[in-house]
């Protein structure tokens, strides 16, 4: 995804102390050493790079198939470059959370340029293949477990995407499968979620 | 729960917490690192910081990424060389010939050595690595430093790399002290987060130690087949036709502090025949004991007293001294057990005034050898018994030896026990023809439990004897069988 470097290189426009890690983060993420990305986007947000680091970084943590790491990396909100954003969806769509990965690149397609357009489009043709078959029940489970695992690790932004495909799943069975404990754990984890932000 | 079936399974979990590290590790670039041109000793810190973090998830390789960085950006960085050394010993990219010593120590029982080889590191400065406190805890654990074995487990504990095989033996510590809640606890804690067997290994710890309680009762119904009822001492001769037998079992066990310390159990059985009356049989009994235990070797004391009723009459009582345990070695697991009982026989209606002659005391002595553990476990064992009644040609003394075998699955167990007994008697017997009787048996059984859930279990059970004499029409054959349902009920 050489538009990434593009991306980053034009951020470093107004140059500081943490720009340096920013551009060696985008070098290594070029060259394909991720691991080393992640950690000068890492180092790069800690000397004061901004926001825009962590999206880096969670863009690492999805080359690294690290993918829940970098949804929570990546936050809730839609990233501002569709470059990012794509990056968002891929993370979801790896941690397992299609429609959070499919709304995303929903949002997004008319954004992307043509090649990430390509990979979009095929991504969520594959999403509706996946959300075509028969719920099974035991799919719905694996998202509540998540998401409770996710709210007692501290991660109340993840376990509010796995409560909402555990519901978006749920629903989509004749028995709305497990839907009104899905319903609880989405308020649980909005209000943790809120909790943590306010905190902030 | 045994102590054998809980102790069994910590060389494998040992065994394989070391497979766990090396499996789950990932690459890690342990070469010389060149220093910068020119430190940076705050972009140094933040590496260190990031390097934590990562090293914090069980990110290796991204941890050594930067600690390198940190190292290039500041050589004089202790922290960081400390890190970097850690995690390319763990990758087993750093010779560590220390390390290796205490390792092979540990895998071949010789926990002094382990503990000589690792206390220096454990003590040292600076926070001793999770792989070090990992088999410094399980050295102590299994010396029987209870308390010292887990401060080092909770250190290795809080490492991703060790927290598993860590959790494993924080339970067998938690379930040695008693508290089998906590045991089970961290049993499936190290379940959830391992692979493989240590995962099998933590599973079916975790459900030993949810049955591990202080205060247990148990009922048992039971139905089968005697083929030779009459073998009660002194009632009659063999040859008496077989039955069908039924009844029941109860019984209590209290330990108030788990495995070590006080115990007491009390219980009773019924066992009927359905034409025969006359051996119905019923016994009550109780024993108080302390076990020790240190490491993997243990001593037990009990004093018992039982009686039996044969008939619904007085047939026996008997006071009972009894010491066991048993002592790890380096090739196999070293067994003794001595008792002293004084029994006492009782006529009756049913039981002849002759039977009183038997009274008296009884010595019982056994030596073991056992191998394995967890999923099969030999032993083999040698015991005598000697009986000193009012009358010399009702005395006895026996010897023999004698094999037990066990397969435990994930929810049954098979037993196989074998045993030969050469039996001769005190004196010449005057209703022998004045020969002093000598007798053979051999015997053997075999058992299966099936635990049906947490609670409830299903046994099967056959076995047989057969007995020579050298007086004649003392031969005989005696086979039975049974099966039953076991209920079991921890209350505290």
């Amino acid at each position: 995804m050489p538009k990434l470097l593009t991306v980053i290189v034009a951020s470093l426009l107004a140059s500081g102390p943490a720009d340096d890690h920013l551009l060696q983060g985008a070098r290594a993420f070029r060259a394909g050493r991720y691991a080393e990305a992640l950690v000068e986007f890492k180092v790069a947000e800690k000397m004061g790079a901004g926001p825009d680091a962590r999206a880096y970084a969670a863009a690492a943590l999805v080359k690294l198939d690290r993918p829940e790491e970098a949804v929570a990396l990546f936050g809730p909100k839609p990233a501002a470059d569709p470059v990012l954003e794509f990056y968002r969806a891929l993370a979801c769509y790896q941690a397992r959370l299609f429609t959070c990965a499919d709304k995303a690149l929903e949002a997004a397609m008319g954004r992307f340029g043509p090649r990430v357009a390509e990979e979009a489009k095929a991504l969520r043709a594959q999403i509706q293949r996946t959300l075509s078959g028969e719920i099974q029940a035991q799919a719905v489970d694996w998202y509540l477990q998540h998401g409770e695992d996710a709210l007692q690790a501290g991660q109340p932004g993840l376990g509010l995407l796995y409560a909402e495909e555990a519901r978006s799943l749920g629903g989509r069975r004749k028995d709305c499968h497990r839907c009104a404990e899905a319903n609880a754990l989405q308020a649980k984890a909005k209000a943790a979620a809120a909790a943590t932000e306010a905190r902030r | 729960m045994s102590l054998d079936a809980i102790h069994a399974p910590r060389a494998a979990a040992f065994a394989l917490s070391l497979w766990a590290w090396a499996a789950g590790a990932e690459p890690i670039d342990c070469s010389k690192v060149e220093p910068a041109p020119a430190p940076d000793p705050a972009a140094a810190r933040a590496y260190l910081e990031v390097g934590d973090a990562e090293w914090r998830q069980g990110r290796t390789a991204t941890a050594a990424v930067a600690f390198r960085e940190a190292i290039r950006l500041a050589p004089s960085s202790a922290p960081a060389r400390a890190r970097l050394l850690g995690l390319c010993r763990e990758s087993g990219q750093a010779p560590d010939e220390d390390f290796d010593r205490a390792v092979r120590a540990v895998e071949e029982g010789r926990y002094e050595e382990a503990l000589s080889v690792l206390g220096p590191r454990f003590a040292g400065k600076d926070a001793p690595d999770p792989a070090t406190a990992l088999l410094y805890g399980i050295s102590l654990y299994e010396r029987g430093d209870d308390a010292a074995a887990k401060r080092a487990l909770e250190l290795a504990a809080q490492s991703p790399q060790t927290a598993d095989a860590a959790s494993v033996f924080l339970g067998l510590l938690a379930l040695r002290s008693g508290d089998s809640e906590r045991a089970a606890s961290m049993f499936d804690r190290a379940d959830r987060g391992a692979e493989g067997d240590l995962a099998r290994t933590a599973r079916d710890l975790s459900a030993l130690a949810k049955r591990d309680v202080r205060l247990a009762v148990s009922l048992q119904a039971e139905g089968g087949y005697d083929g030779n009822v009459s073998l009660y001492p002194g009632l009659s001769g063999p040859g008496d036709l077989g039955d069908l037998l039924f009844g029941g079992t109860v019984s209590a066990l209290l330990r108030p502090f788990g495995q070590r310390g006080p115990y007491a159990v009390a219980g009773g059985r019924l066992k009927n025949f359905l034409t025969i009356d006359d051996y119905g049989l019923a016994w009550a009994g109780g024993a108080a004991g302390y076990r020790f235990e240190r490491g993997r070797n243990e001593l037990q004391v009990e004093y018992a007293y039982d009686g039996i009723w044969l008939g619904f009459q007085p047939f026996s009582h008997a006071h009972q001294l009894q010491v066991d345990g048993a002592l790890d070695l380096p090739f196999a697991r070293l067994g003794a057990l001595a008792s002293a009982r004084a029994e006492t026989y009782l006529p009756s209606q049913i039981a002849p005034p002759e039977i009183a002659a038997y009274s008296g005391p009884t010595f019982d002595g056994e030596a073991s050898l056992g191998w394995g553990g967890g999923t099969m476990e030999l032993r083999l064992r040698y015991r005598g018994q000697l009986h000193r009644s009012q009358e010399a040609d009702r005395s006895w003394l026996d010897h023999g030896p004698g094999a037990r075998a066990l397969v435990a699955f994930p929810s049954s167990r098979l037993v196989v026990d074998a045993q030969v007994i050469v039996r001769t008697y005190g004196a010449e017997d005057p209703g022998f023809e004045g020969m002093i009787r000598q007798d053979q048996y051999l015997d053997g059984a075999i058992s299966f439990q099936q635990d049906l859930d947490r609670q409830w279990s299903l046994y099967v059970s056959v076995g047989g004897r057969q007995a020579f004499s050298n007086v004649a029409n003392l031969d005989y054959t005696r086979l039975y069988g049974s099966a039953g349902m076991i209920f079991t009920a921890g209350l505290w």
